[in-house]
């Protein structure tokens, strides 16, 4: 028995898994070698040990009480918990639908004086606490400071003194504040009324953005709105603080703070309350006439705003007059919340209750990535400034690539920087460290406010040059220009607008480029794109989602390669259950030959330029044959073999085929030459047509083809072919089939300059189960959900181009929703692909760690050779630089430099790097990747090797040992 | 899964905190290793135990079969630990320091113990987080190896290999700490 099979068996027989044979030779080895059985007794020992270690912490919890002893069964509880559950959906929904994420203002004063109970509550008044609203209950004491907001209906509020009340309509937001002189209600946004019979101890003041109302043993209203504030005196009198001047409004007199501003009808302003009859008897009698004229106080000459107060309107009244001049890239949404109301209409609710997925949530992956959208990337603040955004919005990239966001978000200025300065200060600011501070002034300097709408950026100096544009109402000029002019041209009114300046961009890289890139940048004919733009409602012929890109003069290169718009037949060949196909109709296939050939780096080419045109000329009559049209398709069923076919439109057949029959005799030939005859062509008849089968000896697969009418049609194997000669035959291919008729546009039919289809939620199970999972480990394969509920998603789409002179238009119909498809999928996929991403990176140390080692292995060989004996440390082999001049740093290290090790190992050394855990185990115990990349243990390669042994593979272990081969999942 | 352990589930989802109690309770050795094993400290982990036995008593419906409960349990566990931990750490308490400060055992229980003991205890509290987890898995809670493979989403082979790297660095690390004390009580001896 050899140490590898002593230590296997030995852990099996701890384990007690070890079978009646195994036994047999463990015990008999041990018998046979004191060694051996001395070592088996200290397993022993440490066994027996450890179980009455254990035994000793079970005792530890033994004592406990069960902590739910008293939970008895409630049969409601279920149904109570599910109802809360939705409940709770619902209100999270149209919290974040409507914007509803307030946060407490800071430098609020503080004190937890009562000032308020909720009295009563016909709808929802919720209260800002630690960051969110909850609803108020009934006669719940309001504190100081406390936010407080009326979603919908009313709610009325005692305050202090006997009768006093504020009644707060639908859609009103205001904060209580108890100052040592007064009470104080600040409005955010909507109406009261105040009852004060009762003469309070303190003023009572309600502050809106424009004015300030105090009062003492009166009843008035108070309505506020970005554009005005209104103000109605019941009974009494009230003192009214403006633009630097006051006045004293009387009973039934209104005032308002603009004077081109129409008050509103006085019903209007008394039906809401629940007193309306005693408010209208209060107020003089003319005064209840809607024909009344009311009484106006000229608001004095306008002044500053002060610097907390939101200004009334939009200082440029499109936020695009304020990108910077040198913006390449931006994106426009003209009506956020639509947009962001549109989404949240989606179904993709529906997902998320799929046990499926609702069990991949649950599980370690789920609560990881579930804990990484939470923590960092901190999606729930960043779904709460979303909410709070309520106009438009745009974003911008300069030429410098610096960033700019500007946003109208309607006043709720103050609840945004709370969520920001959340972030950095999670515990309050109370007790802020200085790098809370500094984090702090980073803000500051790149999030402003002005007027309603936020500007945040990626450099001070811009956020300060936008807010200036802002402020000034100075345009920059950035809309004057030519790349703004033809989005706004080319986009209309979309309600989404993406837009990249192409020419710009590209003149510059372009002049840059190595003489390979620039083959490549010729060869795509990258030089005479313009624009590129994304907008739902782009002029032109398509339906649904459009994008187009737009050319200076003519198109050249591969994008001169799609021909003008023409019948597409070649699906015809396709049959229903295809799940994927793309077709492309090439202007001119010779053209494409030059353009390809003349691009190809002349190091790799060993024809010149005559040699290429001559070429082309010589084959002119070939590449001439090609209708132009060229399709591929994936079909079902899904197998172990590609099931892809290839239809291939032919202009001249007979001159195609003479050509074709030759390149085919060619490759044969070659083939053949090298390979002893293990390639031949066999033919079969199907329905009077020929099949031909390019068969090579050993090689898993078969092309097949055959001539149908003016169509090639190749597959992987004769039964494919016939299939789709049949398929052609009797009229029953895709082409034909209403599922990929109903998605063309009406007005164009089946012409195209490109047209892809996908159903691919019909076969993404299979395709997964069939493609990927297979090539998968146990563990990783756990990792993906069963994704068979996509298919209930089922939304077959296509995607078509139409390419003119100076444009190429895309366009998307996808009736089922392609946003919807990419929502769902995007999280799973971005999951699984991060989770590769981060096997590439730690493979990537993995492999290096090896290659040092292997580095460093060889120095230490020589040193044996050189001194007949290993080196006591790697510091040997620097002397005199002999052998290295430098020991390799090992890429694990927690401390930055420090370099692999050494250990004496046997009759030889081990040389190791710490691993992935950082931890030095003194080469005692080795890594092992297939445990999880992040698992414990050391990089050891031991000297002098065994046979087959490498980095990574422990001198004894070499059977279950890792390689980086093996650890090549994917 | 036997109709009693069904009929036990079905009752703890109902609420039934006698139920929950018989269902949960041959698994609090694991909670309370994975517990014990990220705080180190056993007054601490009590304490998570207890509240990871109340949180998992309310999401317990969240569980779809009840055989899968260690496996649940070790997730629930994990997850409600970390973020304890997280919050901590969000409140200034480092998570770090707990974790890996040293245990002192004072001299009156020190001398009450075998020396085995102290030696084991020692060694475990020097030991990985996961090495510590793996052994408790089997030998506080007597897992099987397909058992603790589920539990920790690797291969039995991989559960197989841990286990017993686990108790070699655990051999090595008592054989060490044995030999120091021998030799400081020879130096010790006039």
């Amino acid at each position: 028995m050899n140490r590898q099979q002593w230590e296997d068996h030995l852990a099996e027989y701890l384990d007690g898994t070890l079978d009646e044979a195994g036994t047999d030779a463990l015990l008999a080895a041990a018998e046979s070698d004191p060694a051996l059985a001395r070592e088996l007794q200290e397993w022993m020992t440490l066994d027996t040990r450890l179980e009455r270690y254990f035994e000793i912490e079970r005792e530890r919890i033994e004592h406990m009480e069960n902590p739910v002893a008293d939970a008895h069964p409630e049969p409601a509880r279920r149904g109570y918990s599910a109802w809360m559950g939705w409940a709770a959906a619902a209100c999270l929904c149209v919290m974040a639908a409507v914007g509803a994420h307030q946060f407490r203002l800071y430098n609020a004063p503080g004190g937890d004086e009562i000032l308020a109970r909720l009295a009563r509550a016909d709808g929802v008044a919720l209260i800002l606490e630690d960051g969110q609203y909850r609803p108020l209950q009934l006669d719940e004491a309001i504190a100081e400071g406390r936010r407080i907001k009326v979603g919908g209906g009313y709610a009325a509020f005692a305050l202090a003194g006997e009768g006093n009340l504020l009644e707060v309509d639908a859609d009103s937001q205001l904060t209580l504040h108890a100052w040592p002189d007064r009470t104080e209600v600040a409005m955010h946004r909507g109406r009261v009324w105040a009852h004060l019979p009762t003469d309070p101890a303190l003023p009572f003041v309600v502050n809106t953005a424009h004015a300030r109302v105090t009062a003492t043993g009166t009843v008035f209203g108070v309505e506020d709105s970005p554009d005005r504030s209104v103000v109605r005196v019941a009974e009494g009198s009230v003192a009214i603080e403006a633009g630097g001047s006051a006045t004293t409004l009387e009973a039934g007199a209104t005032w308002i703070s603009r004077d081109d501003a129409i008050a509103p009808p006085v019903r209007q302003s008394v039906a809401w309350s629940q007193y309306p009859d005693s408010l209208a008897a209060l107020l003089p009698a003319e005064a209840t006439a809607e024909t009344v004229s009311v009484q106006l106080i000229q608001a004095p000459a306008p002044t500053p705003p002060p610097p907390v107060a939101p200004a009334a309107a939009p200082a440029l009244g499109n936020l695009l007059d304020a990108l910077p001049l040198d913006t390449r890239f931006y994106v426009e949404l003209p009506d956020f919340p639509r947009l962001r109301g549109e989404f949240l209409g989606t179904d993709y609710k529906a997902v998320l209750r799929e046990a499926a997925f609702r069990a991949w949530w649950q599980s370690v992956q789920g609560e990881d990535f579930a804990r990484t959208l939470r923590d960092e990337m901190r999606l729930g603040e960043l779904l709460q400034v979303v909410g709070l955004i309520e106009g438009q919005v745009v974003a911008a990239v300069t030429e410098k690539g610096q960033f700019v966001l500007i946003a109208d978000c309607d006043g709720n200025a103050d609840a945004i920087r709370a969520i920001m300065e959340g972030l950095i200060f999670p515990d309050g600011r109370a007790d802020a460290i200085p790098k809370q501070l500094e984090a702090l002034a980073e803000l500051n300097a790149r999030l402003g406010f002005e007027g309603t709408q936020m500007v945040f950026g990626s450099q001070p100096g811009l956020v300060a040059d936008t807010r200036h544009a802002l402020a000034a109402a100075e345009p920059t000029g950035f809309t004057d220009g030519d790349f703004a002019k033809k989005i706004v041209t080319n986009a209309g009114d979309a309600p989404l607008v993406v837009a990249l300046d192409l020419a710009s961009v590209l003149d510059i890289q372009g002049e840059n480029l190595r003489q390979n890139d620039r083959n490549f940048y010729d060869l795509a004919g990258l030089g005479t794109l313009d624009y590129a733009l994304m907008a739902p409602q782009a002029l032109g012929r398509g339906i649904g989602q459009t994008a187009r890109l737009g050319f200076k003069n003519k198109r050249a290169g591969m994008m001169n390669w799609l021909a003008e718009p023409r019948p597409m037949r070649s699906f015809d060949f396709f049959s229903e259950d295809a799940h994927f196909f793309a077709a492309a109709a090439l202007r001119n296939p010779r053209e494409a030959l030059y353009d390809l050939m003349l691009n190809i780096p002349r190091e790799e080419m060993a024809l010149g330029m005559r040699e290429i045109v001559d070429y082309c000329d010589a084959h002119k009559e070939f590449l001439d044959s090609f209708g132009g049209e060229v399709a591929i398709a994936l079909e079902s069923p899904v197998l172990p073999v590609p099931n892809v076919k290839v239809v291939v439109e032919m202009r001249d057949p007979a001159a195609f085929q003479v050509f074709f029959d030759e390149l085919i005799a060619g490759m044969l030939a070659d083939i053949n030459a090298s390979f002893d005859g293990v390639a031949r062509l066999e033919t079969t008849d199907h329905k009077g047509r020929t099949i031909v089968s390019f068969v090579v000896d050993g090689a898993p697969v078969e092309v097949s083809w055959a001539f149908v009418n003016d169509s090639l049609v190749l597959g992987p194997g004769p039964r494919f072919v016939a299939d789709s000669i049949d398929v052609y035959e009797s009229g029953r291919g895709i082409g034909a089939s209403p599922r990929l008729l109903d998605l063309f546009p009406a007005r164009t039919g089946s012409e195209f300059s490109l047209l892809v289809y996908q159903d691919i939620a019909k076969m993404l199970p299979a395709i997964l189960e069939n493609k990927l999972l297979v090539h998968l480990s146990q563990a990783d394969r756990s990792r993906i959900p069963d994704l068979g509920f996509i298919e209930r998603y089922r939304a077959p789409g296509i995607a078509y181009a139409y390419a003119a002179d100076s444009n190429i238009d895309f366009y998307l119909n996808t009736p089922g929703g392609i946003d919807f498809n990419l929502g769902m999928g995007a999280p799973l996929v971005a999951n699984w692909v991060m989770d590769r991403i981060d096997v590439g990176a730690s493979m990537d140390r993995f492999i290096e760690a090896n290659m040092r080692l292997e580095r460093l292995a060889a120095a230490v060989e020589v040193f044996r050779e050189q001194e007949g004996r290993w080196p006591e440390s790697l510091g040997e082999l620097l002397r005199d630089n002999l052998y290295l001049d430098a020991i390799p740093v090992d890429p694990y290290a927690i401390v930055k430099g420090e370099t692999l090790r050494l250990m004496p190992s046997g009759d030889g050394v081990a040389l190791y790097s710490v691993g992935p855990d950082g931890m030095d185990n003194f080469a005692q115990f080795d890594y092992f990747p297939e445990e999880g990349l992040e698992s414990v243990g050391d990089i050891v390669l031991r000297l002098p090797r065994e046979a087959g042994a490498g980095a990574g593979q422990t001198g004894a272990g070499s059977d279950a040992a890792p390689s980086t081969l093996n650890m090549q999942r994917d | 899964m036997s109709r009693e352990q069904q009929s036990l589930y079905d009752r703890a989802c109902a609420g039934d905190g006698d139920a929950y109690w018989q269902l949960v309770l041959p698994h609090r050795g694991l909670i309370y290793a994975v517990a014990f094993g990220l705080v180190r400290s056993h007054e601490r982990a009590e304490d998570l135990l207890h509240d990871v036995l109340v949180h998992a008593f309310r999401t317990l419906p969240n569980l779809r079969e009840v055989d899968r409960l260690p496996s649940w349990l070790y997730t629930v566990a994990r997850n409600r630990i970390l973020d304890a931990l997280r919050r901590e750490s969000r409140t200034r308490r480092v998570m770090a320091a707990s974790a890996h400060e040293p245990r002192v055992i004072p001299m009156g229980e020190r001398l009450e113990k075998e020396a085995w003991l102290t030696t084991m205890e020692t060694a475990m509290e020097g030991l990985p987080e996961p090495f510590r987890l793996i052994l408790a898995m089997k030998y506080m809670n007597h897992y099987k190896i397909d058992q603790i493979a589920e539990m920790l989403d690797i291969t039995p082979a991989a559960a197989k290999s841990r286990l017993f790297h686990a108790r070699k660095l655990l051999r090595d690390q008592t054989q060490t700490l044995a030999s120091g004390r021998a030799g400081a009580e020879r130096n010790a001896k006039p």
